[in-house]
């Protein structure tokens, strides 16, 4: 099965937009709950927050679908939105703590 | 197997103890990372095919790029970069710790009645969430807790601090090979089903590089015609 570079772009880009949908709804969420108390004090608790909930394992993925063998499909073509989710966030996330530090002045 | 037993050996229990001061965010972790990202699972499978077929000059995607969207979508946060990501951010690293083992240990228990409840409504697949229970126990489960309980040996703790770069970077290379494990177990289920087997393919392999070799002297030496062209 032949899988062009368009559709891999196709599918890295609706990863990233997972990835942001994660990060957005939650940063929300955790605004309107006030988690972790509020202004600075409160910065800590809501960046580990929003890494966490943010944030997908690829093992327990490939875990899942060794158990699943061909139950969702052909199982590479499953693996591989995982994959590049698990890539977006590694280097989104090295972005946004780059960000982080330097608004912190590090 | 071998990463989350790595990960469970170095986990520092201290550091998630330091984390049971932020209940609130704790509980809210676990809730977000197993219950609400769970539940764009069944839009992801359902609306989100949808939506991009109805988007001029994209491609089409199969069916199996959508599941691996809605599996990632309930399954637990990353065992290692999160915890990494947020000591470089200065921020509760502990609490990051803390989520991480809470949805791993949890999400074991949750997770296969979770996708067996969303891709059983979407997609019509039938799933066995008490099989795959068992299998993600023994694979997950076991080895996490197994890497807990071998810190409480006297020595280890010391053992694997010393080693944690090495131990890391062991991590990241099986974390590596998982994919490659995976799509080559499929590949050869594959090739299994279309009677190829690897001595046929090695059999195959060797005969296509032996006629090459042999036109290629053909050509860069001179040899003598063959028999049918003689006669």
């Amino acid at each position: 099965m032949h899988i062009d570079s368009a559709t891999l772009a196709l599918v890295a880009a609706v990863a990233f937009a997972l990835h942001l949908t994660l990060l957005w709804g939650n940063a929300l969420l955790c605004a309107l709950l006030r988690l972790g108390g509020r202004g600075r004090a409160a910065r800590r608790t809501r960046r580990a927050l929003l890494l966490a909930t943010s944030q997908k394992t690829l093992p327990v993925s490939v875990a899942v679908l060794a158990q699943l063998g061909n139950s969702l499909g052909e199982p590479g073509l499953v693996l591989l939105p995982c994959i590049f989710f698990h890539l977006v966030q590694i280097v989104f996330g090295s972005v946004l703590v780059a960000a982080w530090r330097s608004r912190d002045g590090v | 197997m071998t990463v989350f037993a790595l990960t469970g050996l170095s986990l520092r229990l201290d550091d998630v103890r330091k984390a049971l001061n932020s209940k609130r965010a704790a509980l809210y972790g676990l809730l977000s990372c197993l219950g609400l990202s769970a539940l764009l699972a069944p839009l992801i499978l359902t609306d989100l095919p949808q939506l991009l077929s109805q988007l001029p000059a994209l491609p089409a995607l199969h069916d199996e790029f959508f599941a691996g969207l809605a599996l990632l979508c309930c399954v637990p946060t990353t065992l290692s970069t999160g915890v990494i990501l947020a000591r470089q951010a200065n921020a509760n690293d502990a609490l990051v710790l803390l989520i991480m083992l809470l949805t791993n240990v949890i999400g074991v228990l949750t997770l296969p009645f979770a996708l067996a409840h969303v891709f059983g409504a979407a997609a019509g697949t039938a799933l066995e969430p008490l099989v795959m229970l068992e299998g993600l126990a023994w694979t997950v489960l076991a080895p996490l807790l197994g890497g807990v309980v071998a810190r409480l040996i006297p020595g280890v703790p010391g053992l694997v601090d010393r080693l944690r770069a090495y131990i890391r970077l062991l991590q990241q290379a099986c974390l590596i090979a998982t994919p490659w494990m995976t799509v080559r177990k499929a590949r050869a289920r594959k090739q299994a089903a279309s009677g190829l087997t690897p001595r046929v393919a090695t059999r195959r392999l060797v005969s296509r590089r032996t006629s090459w070799c042999t036109s290629t002297a053909r050509r860069w030496l001179w040899w003598p015609p063959s028999r049918s062209r003689c006669t």
